[in-house]
């Protein structure tokens, strides 16, 4: 005999709001996993003389780039965006606005460690410019991207026809 | 009587359901993100220096942005990965068993990108490899930072938030509970003392003060490091660069002598990147990999780093002869191979002599020069005529200088030397004393936390708030 306990729980399981939460995360982590795997392609093809280490070079962009920033942006997209409805322009901002500038910060502290004398581990000495370019133009662009995704109609039959995201 | 009160309160329940849908839509999230920044704030108070290394010689907006930061990754990141698998695992099942799963994906999970950060932290081996081929130090080999974090302390604090997220995602108050009024608030795991009042309420606030004050001794111990450090820093070494690498290489030089051998090296060649013609940059780079001023041929992979950079300081165009002299001392000591250690380290000291001689008011060439002889290997002489001379010049300078950051232990280490003969340096770090205070401070505050969550948490628990 279920209890009224156990209903509320079968509610909980199809909650939409549950799933924003989820999904928000899950888009900038992918969004941020493509984006240092893209960062590191390029990277090989144009600087293949900075890469002694693949191994390193993978853990690095894949797990703590990719993954650890990826579900930091998504969550501080998800916890400024939840006041509002999914799917309305205020949340379609924000999301964007909080996703953008997180990754933003992100690539900003990254250049500024690296710029300091006797550090250069990115190659912020050797190209500032192209550094901070492609840092802040792929920051916009996944800002956008991730807040497209989930706050238009189009966006949402995308995701729906991606498992993990479903 | 009784079936209209639970029919009654079934339908309360259900009236409540888009709360209950807002309550628990956020609030697995938000625990185990809040828990997680709980657990980052804890590692950035108790390893304050080895964490805020990177942001060092850069401004203090800076500092504060870089902390935001490594709390974000380190705090939110986890927490959001841990309320991920908390939450997909608590959608499929809320039996235990999920409960188990999913605290151990959150562990992995939170494993993986607190280990990747820490090895950032404290590995230069290891940054090197992942991220760039063009590191400065690329001549020199590579070793582990002198830096003190311990990884299965640092870890402690999320793997704590993991299982308290766990735990509140899972939990469930029994039935009495979920529909009870007024009259059972406190369900059937009340703590209640023998008056039959429940100490719960007490518990929550008494565990909130643990925490404030465990947080608040943590915050003043980095205060009083931070005075520390300031108070070491007494030293007088001029040199011929330009004004703001002669603040840098007095800063250096103290970390020398405070036997913080990474550091100084890390400080010195800043000023070497930021001024390539000064050439007593390169002097300070080649003692810091001659580690402590103790006699024993020093591994050839630091041999090799001095080396190299003394050659670049005898091309570097900036330097006075005083500080040509200092090179070229330390030049005799790394000699060109690893042979003969013994006769380079005479030579060392021969050549401290003369210098010292010849700059009388310099106190740091008297200084070094009693390293010199600290570091010339023990001869038979029991008169211990080396030694002596080096405790005398040692406490003419400490007359001088009481507030010098080095003199202190490498007195104790020339007279401890003098009774035993044992060639080994005190290290009188006083950050060990502060680091045992950090850990106990660390412990009491996690120790808060979880009273105040368990304690709390049948008050809390989304079903009871729906």
């Amino acid at each position: 005999m279920s209890t009224a306990a156990d209903h509320a729980y079968d509610l909980y399981v199809d909650s939409p709001e549950e799933r924003r939460a989820a999904r928000t995360i899950k888009v900038f982590i992918i969004l941020g996993w493509l984006s240092e795997t893209t960062f590191l392609f390029f990277g090989m093809i144009w600087f293949p003389e900075l890469h002694p280490s693949w191994i390193g070079r993978l853990i690095w962009t894949q797990i703590l780039c990719g993954i650890g920033m990826g579900a930091a942006v998504g969550a501080l997209a998800y916890l400024s965006a939840s006041g509002f409805r999914q799917g309305s322009r205020a949340a379609l901002i924000i999301t964007a606005i909080m996703g953008a500038a997180a990754l933003a910060v992100c690539n900003s502290v990254c250049f500024f460690v690296d710029s300091r004398p006797g550090v250069d581990y990115w190659g912020t000495h050797e190209n500032p410019a192209l550094f901070l370019t492609k840092g802040y133009a792929v920051s916009i662009l996944g800002g956008i991207v991730g807040s497209w995704l989930l706050n238009t109609k189009t966006g949402v039959s995308v995701l729906n026809k991606i498992p993990f995201l479903r | 009587m009784a079936a209209q009160h639970q029919d009654g309160c079934e339908r309360a329940q259900q009236d409540s359901v888009p709360a209950l849908i807002v309550v628990v839509s956020a609030a697995i999230l938000r625990v185990s993100i809040a828990l997680g920044v709980y657990a980052a704030l804890i590692n950035l108070l108790v390893w304050y220096q080895p964490i805020m290394e990177m942001a060092y010689g850069h401004t203090p907006a800076f500092k504060v942005t870089y902390a935001v930061w490594f709390v974000v990754v380190w705090g939110v990141a986890t927490g959001a990965l841990t309320g991920l698998a908390i939450a997909s695992m608590r959608r499929r099942s809320p039996g235990r068993l999920s409960a188990a799963v999913a605290f151990v994906a959150g562990l992995f999970l939170t494993s993986a990108v607190c280990l990747v950060l820490h090895r950032g932290i404290v590995d230069e081996k290891f940054m090197h490899d992942a991220v760039s081929g063009m590191h400065p130090y690329a001549v020199y080999s590579y070793s582990a930072m002198y830096m003190n974090m311990n990884a299965i302390g640092a870890l402690t604090p999320n793997f704590i938030a993991v299982a308290l997220s766990v735990i509140y995602a899972f939990y469930t108050p029994p039935s009495s509970l979920a529909l009870s009024t007024s009259d059972n608030r406190g369900g059937s795991l009340r703590l209640s003392s023998s008056a039959g009042k429940s100490i719960r309420p007490h518990l929550t606030l008494a565990s909130l003060i643990v925490v404030a004050i465990s947080l608040s001794g943590l915050v003043a111990v980095i205060i009083w490091e931070w005075r520390q450090q300031e108070a070491l820093g007494e030293l007088h070494f001029p040199i011929s660069c330009s004004a703001d690498s002669r603040r840098l290489f007095e800063f250096a030089t103290s970390r020398l002598h405070s036997l913080n051998f990474k550091e100084a090296e890390r400080a010195y060649s800043t000023i070497a990147q930021a001024e390539p013609d000064c050439a007593i940059a390169y002097w300070g780079i080649a003692m810091s990999r001659l580690g402590r001023p103790v006699p024993g041929l020093r591994a050839s992979d630091d041999l090799d780093a001095g080396r190299a950079a003394l050659r670049t300081a005898a091309h570097a165009a900036t330097a006075d002869p005083r500080e040509r002299a200092y090179i070229g001392a330390l030049t005799a000591l790394f000699g060109e191979d690893d042979a003969h250690w013994a006769n380079h380290t005479v030579a060392y000291e021969k050549a401290m002599a003369a210098l010292a001689a010849r700059y009388p008011d310099d106190t740091e060439a008297a200084i070094f020069y009693a390293l010199a002889l600290n570091i010339e290997e023990p001869s038979s002489d029991k008169s211990f005529e080396k030694e002596t001379k080096a405790a005398e010049l040692l406490l003419v300078a400490l007359s001088e200088q009481p507030r010098h950051p080095g003199l202190a232990h490498y007195l104790t280490y020339c007279l401890h030397h003098q009774t035993t003969g044992i060639a080994d340096s005190p290290s009188l770090s006083p950050y060990r004393t502060v680091s045992a205070v950090q850990y106990g401070l660390a412990a009491l505050a996690l120790i808060g936390i979880s009273a105040f969550f368990l304690a709390g948490l049948p008050r809390w628990s989304w079903v009871h708030r729906a």
